[in-house]
């Protein structure tokens, strides 16, 4: 069975950074404990072991660059002042990823306050379709474009659920325990944005 | 579930089995490797200032904690619990008269404070409240002792006189004409409508006579010259281990002031002669006139019986007063009175013999003496200037 956040384990392939080449051999325990000891080099080390996970899932969930380099230096900024908090050294990656969950939501909010004040404008909607790779084929677009049309018709926690779950691919405790709620709750969620999925692609008996 | 078409592509697939295909594969989210330094950079500046910004406020949260615990501290003094209603006696009983008629005796109260009542007198509790204890001297000496820093202001009226204190010791006489207030630790504040000024500050040391005319209302020189205290022989202290008097179950009295009225109808005369010449060289000391003064202290020095108190308060009065330009005197005087020093003004009296002897040139008996000072009070205050008038 896999394991609940399986932590990424460093890896030699690619050219790795400075704080990274130095580390790379610590495991995510190690570098919590040099960075709770006070070993500043751990803060970096740690910061290039998981910004790409957190800038990429904040960029599928947000949709929009800026707003991702925005919610990345949140994350990690939250992160490295408060890593006494984490009360369980294995479980760096899910509190990483679920402070980013969190730092993504309020932005959605803040944004569609806004929008509702009339300071947004309305093409500025997230939007998977606009992620796609560029080799992707004409049908992906079209049924990415139908999701896009559902999501918008749901909440926030919805629509992060959705994204969490089909998206990311995490299981469903992982997308309970990054969306900060019960799995019910993520289950209920789940179901109701797959009805308005569905029936954005044509099922009949989508809801 | 039976559909029109089935959703051909990858999102039919995902919505299938999410954890196998994820839509995240055929999205274009990798982090270009360029961004990371720029990211990383902007974090630790946010690190950097944080830290300053937290380090700057400390100083300003500790300020504004230690104001809310002051807060919090004002506001619970101000809402204490009240303090008992009123002081009591040990053993539970409520004062109402302290009455002694042929031995003195000693009550002790509940907070440590103690009276020590003389023969022939008569106390009598008019107000005993959280805040207030007032007394009042229908006749007699009592010497109060109260214990400093209590939540209670204490007030003994005797007659035209009016006594506040909050933690000294002190006494207060009464007879037919006056009123005595001699002050042995502390300070208190008399009252009185025959005062000039209506009141007068005493400390330690200091004693006024309150009387019926305004002419005749002695009180000790300023504080930086501290006057012995006048006991008067008539009323001698009471032992502390004397037996308790039973407290009678009289009334008390109305809380209210004596009046003008009641205060001058109490008052008669002026006291003895050795009083009188005490008062008379306290107010020609406050008028600089020394001269008269030295020869009010011989009268009252002349008047005074061999073991009364008041012969060895007049007798330092005048020693003071003379030591400078007639030593001889001051030691003559000193010398024979010195068997009727009050204790309390013992050390400052054999001081006074050394340096008299010792500027009378009489290096001997300076010497002597300033050996039995250091025998009396092995820490005495002044032990510099005995060494120096002994010639050590």
């Amino acid at each position: 069975m896999r394991p609940l956040f399986a932590e990424s384990e460093p890896s030699g392939a690619a050219p790795l950074p400075r704080a990274t080449q130095i580390e790379s051999r610590l495991t995510d325990q190690e570098l919590v404990t040099r960075l709770l000891e006070g070993d500043r080099w751990a803060k970096e080390a740690l910061f290039r072991r998981y910004v790409s996970s957190v800038w990429s899932l904040a960029m599928r969930l947000v949709g929009s660059r800026a707003d991702a380099d925005d919610i990345v230096q949140d994350t990690f900024v939250e992160a490295l002042r408060d890593v006494t908090a984490l009360r369980s050294l294995q479980a760096l990656r899910p509190w990483l990823l679920r402070i980013a969950v969190h730092q993504a939501q309020r932005r959605f909010r803040r944004r569609n306050l806004l929008r509702r004040l009339g300071f947004g404008a309305a093409d500025d909607d997230p939007s998977l379709a606009a992620l796609i790779d560029p080799a992707a084929s004409p049908e992906l677009c079209a049924e990415l474009s139908c999701v896009d049309r559902a999501l918008q018709s749901v909440s926030v926690a919805e629509r992060f659920t959705w994204i969490l779950r089909h998206v990311e691919g995490h299981t469903l405790e992982e997308v309970a325990v990054l969306s900060d709620c019960s799995l019910a709750t993520a289950k209920r969620r789940l179901q109701r944005v797959n009805g308005f999925v569905l029936s954005a692609l044509g099922h009949e008996d989508a809801r | 579930m039976s559909s029109r078409h089935t959703a051909p592509g990858v999102v039919a697939r995902a919505l299938r089995e999410p954890e196998r295909a994820p839509l995240a594969t055929v999205l274009d989210t990798e982090l270009p490797e360029a961004s990371v330094p720029e990211i990383w950079h902007r974090i630790d500046a946010r690190l950097s200032f944080k830290e300053g910004v937290r380090a700057r406020r400390a100083p300003i949260l500790w300020l504004v904690a230690a104001s809310f615990l002051l807060l919090l501290l004002t506001r619970s003094w101000l809402h204490r619990a009240p303090v008992a209603a009123g002081l009591a006696l040990e053993g539970g009983a409520a004062p109402t008269v302290l009455r002694a008629d042929t031995l003195a005796g000693t009550f002790a109260f509940t907070d440590g404070s103690h009276l020590e009542v003389a023969p022939r007198t008569e106390l009598r509790v008019v107000k005993n409240d959280a805040h207030t204890l007032v007394t009042a001297l229908a006749r007699g000496r009592t010497t109060f002792d109260v214990r400093p820093g209590g939540p209670r202001r204490w007030l003994v009226e005797a007659g035209p006189a009016v006594v506040e204190v909050v933690g000294t010791r002190f006494t207060v006489g009464r007879d037919d004409g006056t009123v005595r207030v001699e002050v042995e630790r502390g300070i208190v504040l008399v009252r009185s409508e025959t005062l000039a000024g209506g009141s007068v500050r005493l400390t330690a040391g200091q004693s006024v006579l309150v009387t019926k005319n305004a002419v005749s209302t002695p009180r000790a020189p300023a504080p930086s010259i501290a006057e012995p205290v006048a006991r008067s022989n008539t009323a001698p202290p009471a032992a502390s281990n004397a037996a308790p008097i039973a407290l009678s179950a009289l009334p008390a009295l109305p809380a209210t002031s004596p009046s003008p009225a009641e205060a001058n109808a109490a008052v008669r005369d002026v006291p003895d002669a050795v009083d009188r010449a005490l008062a008379t060289a306290d107010a020609a000391r406050r008028r600089g006139d020394s001269t008269e003064a030295a020869q009010a202290l011989e009268g009252a020095l002349t008047a005074a019986r061999p073991n009364d108190k008041r012969r060895g308060l007049a007798a330092l009065s005048l020693a003071r007063l003379v030591v400078r330009n007639d030593p001889a005197r001051a030691a003559r005087v000193l010398r024979d009175a010195f068997g009727a020093m009050p204790a309390d003004l013992l050390e400052d009296a054999l001081a006074r013999r050394v340096e008299a002897e010792g500027r009378s040139g009489r290096r001997d008996e300076a010497a002597r003496l300033a050996e039995e000072y250091t025998r009396r009070f092995p820490a005495g205050q002044r032990s510099s200037e005995v060494k120096r008038w002994s010639g050590e």
